[in-house]
């Protein structure tokens, strides 16, 4: 049984998510709070196998956390529980750190398979997200970015996954297996992650905020 | 007239006004001439003078003034025929003062006519034939002569000259060794040859360059008054140079004496300088010599006894227009107090000085110096206006400069202003646009998603079982993606709308047990309004459900290809059961008909069993891009 840590205001959907999540049988709930203040308390005693945090929170943007939370346990992967149609915060989310998303109406069968892809080191992407990344890491105006490149392969998924093809179909133009393609997303993932990383502390030098 | 005072410079905002009247006094011909007045440094040693003893004055009606002598002895050449006089001028030479030398020489700086020389009663020179006009011969000269000659008598050289006037004859004359005399000879011919010869190149250069300039503008007549002008005074001046005449004597004699109209193209220049049109004051002075000129002309070739008389009317005509100028350029001075018009009036004094001590050299008022010094007044005053005109000019290109420097900048207001204006208007366009399109998106989710939540609505109020509530709500967020999808802001390009949706399709029909082949053209990249995206996702949603429903199919495809740039044909295949006949108006259908409609185009559908295929035809709408 693996421990989830879900952080989401909403109380039905909440209820719901833990609901669904209880369903699996693999996974089960440790701790479900409302509130960043909450959060914070609970993480400080336990350490979760996995963490669903929601983004719009009462006392405020959950990025923080995210960023905080990775840097220090870069080992438990976080996902983000989004609404659909809301692929720029998602993509900032990763920035931060997280590993990937949920939709808040996705159905047991898909909450579970995103559960085990996570632990399993693979992330979940869309069009969307993915057509963002292809941009990010083209333009070479940013610094960190032309310092982790992303493999040849690796942009091949993303650009493939941009045209909204499916983990399958993905893996079999490439001729790799499934979970190998959501692991190349992971990668993808961390070095936007890293990028962002390099590039906050490039900024910040930069303005003399924070000494080498 | 407002022009023209624009075009003056005030006297008081001109600091190196002061410098140049220096240099003005410094280099004035008056200055040389009050030199020569007091001491003549051209003229040779005191001791080298021919003092004039006798001077005779033969044939002329009005006899000369006192001091002539009867020298009739002296006739030895052939009697004037044609009314003129002959003049005889005897001058002695101290033979002592020649010494050793062999060979010495007699220098006449001037002379104002043909004429004969004899020494000791022997004939030395004729300059030319002794025929009218005679009053040519006006450059230096010098005539060697053997000391031997001189030394056979009492040393005496008499100049036998034609002329109707005596007082044209108090030249000076200076005899002694050969070399010292033809030093002073060349001193002599650099000031008064030389010199004045450089002037006349210098002034005519001027001329060009004017006339250039007023070729290139017509407007600009003050530059082809100013041309005309230093031309004539050139041609006066080089008159006074010219030794042999090039041409038939009288006609020479005639075109140097014509050169006086300068007078009148003096009088136009200044008033175009300053920005005048006295059109009747020209006509009137130009008559004046006009008439006077014909006179003269006429009577050079028909009447020769009177000739001298109307050159001298028309010299006095000429004078009294130059006296015109000068007043003209005084009251200018007087009412601008420029500096322009300071420095014509210092020129236009110069010249009357200069010309009052021609006169009274010709009247034998004034001895030394022993030439007229008009041609030099005449270069500096050319080259003076020269210089004023190239001043304008350039000031006039400064100004020229300025506005442009001005009027780019103007224009680049300009440019600004209208980039502005035309920012506004697309912004006022943009906005149209954009209220326009969020118009019809209203519509569009009034008629899906308002539609199906009413349902839902409706069924929970019955307090129907919650899988119908729960499948009407799955429909409504269905479509509520699809315009979320249409309205993305990136997404309005179209092979981006069809990955998403694609990417939220495949995992649905995967769970329904239906595989799917997706046949996107590659080059999908055309811009599509939200409404119309909208149509099409909605097209692709309802043919998916439909097969999904209804069709009982393994495998479903979905194509969406470019026929050209701006029409597209997409479609909903299925190996299902088919269509039945009766079934085709069915909801699913006609909804399927309204979505095609809204696309632009028809539905088409071809079903046998096992085959289904629903079509659509879709022309693209211009879209309105913004411009940033």
């Amino acid at each position: 049984m693996n421990d989830v840590f879900v952080l989401e205001d909403d109380d039905l959907t909440r209820e719901r998510l833990v609901e669904k999540i209880t369903q699996t049988g693999q996974f089960q709930v440790s701790c479900a709070v409302a509130s960043l203040a909450a959060a914070q308390r609970e993480l400080a005693a336990q350490q979760p196998d996995v963490m669903l945090f929601d983004l719009q929170l009462p006392d405020g943007e959950a990025f923080d956390l995210i960023a905080d939370y990775t840097h220090h346990h870069p080992e438990t992967p976080i996902l983000v529980i989004s609404v659909f149609g809301d692929e720029q915060r998602v993509v900032r989310a990763i920035s931060a750190g997280a590993r990937g998303y949920l939709l808040k109406d996705d159905s047991t069968t898909q909450i579970e398979s995103a559960l085990s892809a996570v632990l399993a080191g693979q992330s979940p992407i869309s069009p969307a997200i993915a057509s963002h990344l292809v941009r990010h890491f083209r333009n070479e105006a940013a610094p960190a970015a032309a310092e982790n490149p992303l493999s040849e392969r690796e942009l091949e998924v993303l650009q493939l996954a941009a045209k909204g093809m499916s983990y399958k179909e993905v893996a079999a133009l490439l001729d790799v297996s499934v979970s190998t393609v959501g692991t190349y997303t992971m990668r993808i993932y961390t070095k936007l992650a890293v990028n962002s990383r390099a590039e906050a502390l490039y900024e910040a030098r930069k303005l003399g905020i924070m000494d080498d | 007239m407002n022009d023209a005072v624009a075009n003056d410079v005030q006297v008081s905002s001109e600091p190196s006004l002061w410098l140049l009247f220096g240099v003005v006094i410094i280099t004035s011909p008056t200055l040389l001439m009050l030199f020569s007045v007091l001491d003549d440094p051209l003229s040779p040693a005191q001791q080298y003078a021919a003092p004039l003893i006798e001077y005779q004055f033969a044939g002329y009606d009005r006899l000369p003034t006192d001091g002539w002598k009867d020298i009739a002895a002296y006739d030895f050449a052939e009697a004037p025929t044609d009314g003129t006089s002959s003049v005889w001028i005897v001058r002695e030479v101290d033979v002592q003062v020649l010494g050793s030398s062999a060979q010495s020489g007699i220098f006449i700086p001037y002379l104002y006519s043909n004429f004969a020389v004899y020494v000791n009663g022997a004939l030395l020179l004729q300059t030319a034939p002794h025929t009218k006009p005679y009053y040519v011969n006006r450059a230096p000269r010098i005539i060697p002569v053997a000391t031997e000659q001189l030394r056979a008598a009492a040393g005496r050289v008499v100049i036998n000259g034609v002329t109707k006037n005596p007082n044209h004859y108090p030249f000076n004359m200076w005899v002694g060794p050969y070399d010292e005399i033809v030093a002073s000879y060349d001193s002599h011919y650099v000031h008064h040859g030389l010199a004045p010869l450089i002037a006349v190149v210098v002034t005519l250069i001027l001329a060009v360059a004017m006339l250039l300039l007023y070729a290139f503008d017509r407007r600009r007549s003050d530059y082809g008054w100013y041309a005309l002008t230093v031309t004539l005074f050139a041609a006066h001046s080089g008159w006074f140079l010219v030794s042999h005449t090039p041409i038939d004597a009288t006609a020479w004699s005639l075109a140097g004496r014509l050169t006086l109209f300068m007078a009148l193209t003096t009088v136009i220049f200044y008033h175009r300088f300053f920005g005048y049109q006295y059109r009747k004051r020209e006509w009137f002075l130009f008559l004046a010599l006009f008439v006077s000129g014909a006179l003269m002309v006429y009577t050079a070739f028909y009447d020769f006894s009177r000739y001298q008389i109307w050159m001298d009317r028309f010299t006095i005509v000429a004078g009294l227009v130059m006296i015109y100028a000068n007043y003209f350029i005084y009251a200018m001075l007087a009412r601008r107090r420029s500096f322009e018009a300071l420095v014509l009036a210092i020129v236009a004094a110069n010249g009357i000085v200069v010309a009052y001590r021609d006169m009274f050299f010709q009247l034998g008022l004034v001895e030394s110096g022993s030439q007229f010094y008009i041609q030099y007044s005449s270069a500096f005053a050319a080259l003076v206006f020269g210089y004023l005109l190239i001043r304008r000019f350039n000031a006039s290109a400064r100004q020229v400069e300025a506005l442009n420097t001005h009027l780019e900048e103007r224009i680049e207001a300009k440019s600004e202003e209208l980039k502005e204006t035309y920012a506004a208007l697309n912004q006022e366009q943009s906005r149209r646009v954009l209220a326009d399109e969020r118009a019809r998106i209203m519509r569009d989710m009034h008629d899906g998603l308002g539609g199906q939540l009413i349902h839902a609505l409706a069924l929970a109020e019955k307090g129907e079982q919650p899988g119908a509530l729960t499948d009407a709500l799955g429909l409504a967020l269905q479509d509520l993606r699809l315009i979320i999808d249409s309205l993305a802001p990136d997404e309005n390009v179209l092979d981006q709308l069809l990955a998403s949706f694609r990417h939220r399709s495949t995992p649905m029909l995967e769970e329904a047990g239906i595989a799917s082949d997706w046949l996107l053209d590659e080059d999908l990249s055309m811009q599509v309004t939200p409404h119309q995206a909208l149509a099409l996702l909605r097209f692709l949603q309802e043919g998916i459900t439909n097969a999904m429903k209804h069709a009982r199919c393994n495998r479903v495809r979905i194509t969406v290809a470019a026929l050209d740039e701006r029409r597209l044909r997409a479609s909903v295949e299925d190996d299902g059961i088919g269509i039945a006949p009766g079934v085709k108006q069915g909801r699913g259908l006609r909804n399927m008909q309204i979505r095609a409609r809204e696309m632009g185009g028809e539905l088409t559908i071809e079903s046998t069993p096992g085959s289904t295929i629903v079509a659509a035809l879709m022309v693209l709408e211009e879209v309105d891009t913004v411009v940033g």
